[in-house]
């Protein structure tokens, strides 16, 4: 019962925060701002977030990390409206949902897949909320049980995950990963001062700065390529009225269980390094279509493959924030830059966070509650607007978004060089782009490697120089049993379904 | 209670139209808005006393005191620039004992000159650092920590900052002033250096005063101040040189300077600034809050402090023989 006192304490510590007039205005900005940006196709999160960060310098920090993570999560919803009604995820989390919920649109059944979205998305994060409430002070009580080696374990078993997970092609990702490990070292050696790859450039010696790296990846390519060929977007529906959400009492017996296990699945990708939100909805629809009765329903419009990824979805972009605050282990990209920006404020996440701030960390995290009741209220009778977003041209939109870019990274430092960097990473990014390279390996390498090094010369120096530190600790020895196993599984995974391709002659596409 | 962006925005446009014609506003100091750089990124102790201090200079002032955070290559990228800034009163540089007096001993390259490129404004805040243990390790006094690294040589770990901070060159100092052997761990930041040595990896740090509280909480011990005098914030520690240990005086300070050359009476006039701002007595509050206490803003004070630190810091940089290259 103890604990029950110290949680409903604790909330009602963060209630205040969140509640605070400005925090509410705060919150709210950040959620409109998260959800406009993500129904425009191309912004993702992460371009969403590094495009609106600046606007948050001003702010108490408290209100500043409010009204970010308002625009991180806001985003998902914002997606999820462009994937129903275009068939393009705003946000590529909502890929997922395109699957089942562009041919309900089409069926004219957009509005109950809208509110089905939106519902379900609330409850898996008020799921993922009260993880985050329950597990966040454990792990910050036995955090000084971690120590270097197995910080060091911890960061190998999220570079492992993030090239074996990931959707795309695991060559590739571990590629990007190392590019992004190579960035990660340029600048001041920790240990000793030293410069390394900076080329006597005075910018440089600090290193590469995480926000112009990331502006430039994901911001820059997406309006160089709007430049080469902005299609103009087919609307399924051009109005959706408050009637028409109106699911029907089989729909909702449908969505039922589906939530819940979309919850627990979501929630758990979400706390895993090198995951999150992609992993989890793919994962999530993948369940549900393995256990449903009539498999061939999904891809046709089935409420189960839209209510389990976002589900799912949201779910994990709530515990994604348990290892962040608690450890300062960013799980995902999106939480290297949510990382990046409380340094930014002056406040390094990890064990120290929650008595050193606890206004700050339980006022965040009711906010998430706050945020997600305001996206769910707004987001019905707003939907209108949402669809008349989609049709403003590129041609207007996109110069805006250079240009906001751009203040952006110059006001991180006050520095001129971190917009050239910026625009270096534009470049890059629009070549990655065009070699279908992803970048969020690259992000997690550039953010994650140097932790590693810091990390495994710090263990190193503990140990005098003996490696044996590494398995002898238990905690450290167990997770780098189970990196290995990753390794393994892909890679026999990888043989067998080459094998199997070869077999059907033919790609297996579907999850 | 920061500048929002579009006050910042319309004082930097108001301070580029102002410049065309300012050539003769000696008389009329200050014209247009004055800069004070900080050579650190923003939410540290120099930074957000800065912020404070300049809207109190701006009100004495009658024109914006903007703050613009500049950090990179601890400080000396910041430091180099207003070294070359023009010496006209509107661009004034923080600097503290690392930045200005260390740094030039340090590196085997400083993009500035302390003597040469800077004239003393004023001092603002005068800081302290504590020696900390884990209190398992029942050391008491530093002659403790010196005797248990001679009884097992190699076991004793101090954490610091990072390479060249003062945490460090405390602990080497201490090692070499003892001949005794330690190992110097850093960390990117005081934060987690403080978490490993309350998990008791870490066998001591010369820490910030606002560890202190970690004292009171009981989860860590406090063995020394690393200063010559007993401070109000802990009037029952001992200090090092009540120790025998005078050497490891690590008092610092926190203070603006201008480029050399600046006109004596407008260093005069952003002097009476300063002085009025630390007579605020939140300010002060806050100062003090810190674990820090209000300097006297005199620049013949800070003339000498910076005379005596940079010899001071001469030395001991020699003793340890560290080099950043």
């Amino acid at each position: 019962m103890d604990i029950l006192t110290e949680l409903s304490a604790n909330a009602s510590m963060g209630l205040a925060v969140a509640l605070q007039p400005a925090n509410i205005l705060y919150c709210f900005i950040g959620v409109f701002l998260g959800t406009l940006l993500g129904v425009i196709p191309g912004i993702g999160t992460l371009a969403a977030m590094t495009l609106l960060f600046p606007f948050t310098f001003q702010l108490e920090p408290t209100s500043g990390l409010i009204m970010l993570a308002g625009i991180y999560y806001g985003t998902n919803y914002g997606g999820t409206i462009a994937a129903i009604l275009l068939n393009v995820p705003g946000t590529p989390g909502a890929s997922v949902t395109c699957l089942d919920g562009y041919p309900m649109a089409k069926q004219g059944r957009a509005g109950v897949a809208l509110l089905m979205t939106a519902v379900p998305s609330f409850v898996g994060a008020s799921f993922g909320i009260i993880l985050l409430m329950v597990f966040a002070p454990v792990i910050s009580e036995n955090a000084l049980r971690f120590g270097p080696a197995e910080y060091f374990s911890l960061m190998v078993l999220g570079l492992v995950a993030a090239c074996t997970i990931s959707s795309g092609s695991a060559a590739k990702g571990l590629a990007m990963v190392v590019l992004g490990i190579a960035f990660g070292l340029v600048g001041s050696d920790i240990y000793t001062g030293t410069q390394r790859f900076t080329f006597g450039v005075p910018v440089l010696t600090d290193g590469i700065e995480l926000v112009a790296l990331a502006m430039g990846l994901f911001g820059l390519p997406e309006v160089i390529a709007s430049v080469r060929g902005a299609k103009d977007v087919k609307l399924t529906q051009k109005r959706v009225t408050l009637k028409s959400m109106i699911p029907t009492r089989d729909d909702i017996r449908r969505s039922l269980a589906p939530m819940l296990r979309a919850s627990g699945i979501g929630s758990f990708f979400g706390t895993l390094p090198g995951t999150g939100g992609l992993i989890a909805s793919f994962m999530s629809y993948s369940v549900e279509k393995r256990v449903s009765k009539d498999p061939s329903r999904f891809g046709k419009g089935a409420i189960e493959g839209v209510v389990a990824p976002e589900t799912a979805n949201n779910a994990a972009d709530m515990t994604a924030f348990i290892p962040t605050l608690t450890l300062g282990i960013p799980g995902s990209t999106q939480m290297a830059i949510m990382l990046g920006i409380f340094i930014i404020h002056g406040i390094t996440p990890g064990p120290q966070i929650l008595t050193q701030h606890p206004e700050l960390v339980w006022g965040l995290i009711m906010s998430f509650w706050l945020g997600n009741i305001l996206l769910l209220v707004l987001n019905i009778p707003l939907i209108g607007l949402w669809v008349r977003m989609l049709s403003i041209p590129y041609s207007l939109l996109y110069p805006g978004i250079v240009v906001f870019i751009c203040a952006g990274v110059y006001s991180i430092s006050n520095s001129v060089a971190d917009v050239i960097v910026m625009v270096f990473f534009g470049a890059l990014g629009y070549l990655m782009r065009y070699l279908n390279f992803p970048a969020a390996p690259l992000i997690l390498g550039f953010v994650l490697g140097p932790m590693i090094e810091e990390h495994f010369r710090r263990a190193m120096l503990y140990s005098r120089g003996d490696p044996a530190t590494f398995i002898q600790s238990p905690i450290s020895g167990v997770i780098l049993a189970i990196s290995a196993v990753l390794v393994i599984w892909t890679i026999v995974n990888a043989f067998r379904s080459h094998r199997q391709r070869r077999a059907l002659n033919e790609g297996i596409n579907q999850v | 209670m920061r500048f929002n962006l579009t006050t910042r925005m319309a004082a930097i446009l108001f301070a580029s139209c102002a410049m065309a014609g300012a050539a003769s506003a000696q008389d009329d100091f200050p014209s247009r808005a004055v800069t004070i750089v900080v050579p650190y990124a923003t939410g540290g102790m120099s930074s957000t006393l800065t912020q404070l201090i300049a809207e109190k200079m701006q009100e004495n002032l009658g024109q914006p005191v903007i703050v613009s955070n500049q950090p990179g290559a601890n400080g000396n990228l910041a430091s180099g620039a207003v070294a070359r800034a023009a010496p006209d009163g509107y661009t004034i540089l923080l600097g503290t004992p690392s930045t200005l007096t260390l740094n030039p001993h340090l590196y085997a390259e400083t993009p500035f000159d302390l003597f040469e490129d800077f004239d003393p404004l004023g001092l603002y805040a005068i800081t302290y650092s504590v020696v900390l243990t884990h209190p398992d390790t029942g050391y008491e006094t530093i002659d403790d920590i010196v005797a248990a690294a001679q009884a097992a040589p190699g076991t004793i770990n101090f954490g610091s900052s990072g390479p060249g901070s003062f945490g460090h060159l405390a602990g080497e100092l201490l090692a070499a002033l003892g001949d005794v052997e330690m190992t110097h761990i850093p960390y990117p930041g005081g934060g987690p250096a403080l978490t490993d040595l309350m998990a008791g990896r870490l066998s001591f740090i010369f820490g910030d005063t606002i560890a202190l509280e970690q004292v009171e909480a009981g989860n860590l011990d406090a063995v020394a101040l690393a200063g010559i005098e007993r401070i109000a914030q802990a009037p029952d520690l001992e200090t090092v040189a009540e120790q025998g240990w005078e050497r490891l005086d690590f008092t610092g300070w926190q203070g603006y300077v201008v480029p050399r050359g600046t006109p004596e009476e407008i260093v005069v006039r952003l002097n009476e600034a300063l002085a009025y701002a630390l007579e605020d007595e939140t300010l002060g509050q806050r100062i003090n809050e810190l674990g820090a206490d209000v300097a006297d803003p005199s620049p013949e004070v800070f003339a000498e402090v910076l005379r005596s630190n940079y010899d001071k810091w001469d030395q001991v940089v020699q003793d340890v023989d560290v080099v950043i290259e």
